[in-house]
């Protein structure tokens, strides 16, 4: 009897519903009706669909692109892949001078702000050999750059930072010429402070680091040389009395080893995720296999 | 039932009537899963019968199947598992009947169940379909529809399930 009845549903189920969908279904039901497209497009539902999200895949949403040429910075766009728009970023004037410059760069979401920000760190060494670092920051929401001041002044290794839980994580030298991570450092995006955060005492010294997302939680994942063991490490709580945990170990075949120093795929496609169930997954590039 | 006599607590129950007039007796630790009931019974209300009056007979009876399966005592996770699969093969219609108690009855799992399932179950359906299930006239005029269309084709690209259920 019941099941012949079509009921109206009220529209805070109507939101439980779509808050479940993805993001294609969902531009598809913007034409169901009036009330439907207000819903989907409620800066709300936006936000609340998206937190939903990034605890499903870390930050899959957005990705940010760059055009160079001989390590002159050109052009940055900003690209989600799940709504196929793109946006070019103003250009930003910075001068580089070839064989003395470097770039890398972040993209996180300051959730305060409501606002997507790209940053670029930019460093030219001056005739002696030591190096000048400028560091900008874009805002989505304002559509223009800024400076930020007071980088700590290590040598940031990763092209692209990690961002976790508001702020993005670059693993650091000491000095462009050193080849072991000292420590990580950090960029919060919504004050846009620096800090900088100690590593765990994961045993060898030529171990090759990588940081990944599990969930809200930074994690690292420590190569051993021999490409034969990999230790994965999690930060559980990314303040101040931060602290790391073991989580376990990874075994696998050594040519890996040797095939991830030297993919630059894999520093950017690799991320880990946790999902309800408890377990980790490792993605890699489809060549591997653990 | 001699040796249980001492050592288990007294059990209480309820009766729970539909918005067609029939009654249901359940354990009260069952039905408590409903914050709503929890509630009543808190508030001394639950003396004599406990009147749904938006919960018909058919629904009353999948929302106490569900809350008998799910409650503490007497499944396991794989059964639980496997019962949450089968419940959620109903019809599209009993599972919006079943969210809307759900709502009402505050049991929060069970509407994360049914929104989930309603959700799996229309994601590949045309816009049409989707009016249709969810009793929607558009009142879009079609030059509206046409221009939220065009702005992402993408959207529309695929195999469209025109179904109803």
């Amino acid at each position: 009897m019941g099941a012949s009845v079509i009921p109206v549903l009220p529209v805070e189920l109507i939101t439980e519903i779509l808050l479940k969908l993805r993001p294609k279904p969902l531009f598809k039901f913007k034409c169901v009706s009036k009330s439907w497209l207000q819903l989907i497009s409620s800066p709300y539902f936006v936000k609340t669909h998206m937190k939903l999200a990034a605890n499903d895949k870390a930050f899959s949403s957005h990705r940010v692109i760059f055009e160079h040429f001989k390590s002159k910075f050109k052009e940055a766009f900003i690209w989600n892949p799940t709504i196929r728009k793109s946006k070019k970023l103003r250009k930003l004037d910075v001068q580089m001078r070839p064989g003395s410059s470097y770039y890398r760069h972040g993209f996180g979401y300051d959730e305060l702000h409501d606002d997507y920000k790209v940053v670029i760190i930019c460093g030219t060494s001056d005739d002696g050999g030591s190096f000048g670092t400028v560091v900008n920051i874009y805002s989505l929401r304002t559509d223009s750059w800024r400076r930020v001041n007071n980088f700590p002044g290590y040598f940031p290794r990763d092209y692209l930072g990690k961002y976790v839980n508001g702020k993005i994580y670059w693993a650091s030298t000491a000095d462009v010429d050193e080849l072991n991570v000292c420590n990580l450092i950090t960029l919060d995006l919504t004050d846009e402070t620096w800090g900088k955060l100690e590593l765990p005492n994961y045993g060898e010294a030529n171990s090759r680091l990588m940081l990944g997302g599990m969930g809200s939680d930074l994690a690292l994942l420590c190569i051993c040389r021999e490409g034969t063991t990999s230790d994965v490490w999690m930060m559980k709580d990314c303040g101040v009395n931060a602290s790391w945990t073991k989580m376990f170990t990874i075994k696998y075949p050594q040519y890996i080893g040797e095939y991830m120093f030297t993919s630059s795929i894999f520093s950017f496609s690799t991320y880990f995720c946790q999902p309800n169930n408890g377990e980790i997954s490792l993605l890699l590039p489809p060549t591997i296999m653990i | 039932m001699a040796e249980a006599s001492s050592s288990i607590t007294e059990k209480f129950f309820l009766t729970l009537k539909s918005s067609d007039g029939d009654e249901f007796v359940l354990e009260e630790s069952i039905a408590i899963q409903s914050i709503t009931i929890k509630n009543m019974v808190e508030d001394g209300c639950s003396s004599s019968v406990i009147p749904l009056s938006k919960v018909d007979t058919e629904t009353l009876i999948k929302v106490i199947e569900y809350m008998k399966m799910h409650s503490s005592t007497s499944s396991n996770e794989e059964e639980i598992e496997n019962f949450d699969k089968k419940f959620v093969s109903n019809s599209i219609n009993t599972i919006l009947n079943i969210l809307e108690a759900a709502n009402f009855l505050d049991i929060n799992n069970l509407l994360e169940l049914c929104a989930e399932a309603v959700a799996n179950r229309i994601k590949n359906k045309t816009p049409e379909a989707v009016r249709k299930i969810f009793n929607i006239t558009s009142d879009f005029t079609p030059e509206e529809e046409a221009e939220i269309r065009n702005e992402t084709p993408w959207a529309f690209e695929g195999n469209l399930d025109h179904s109803l259920d």
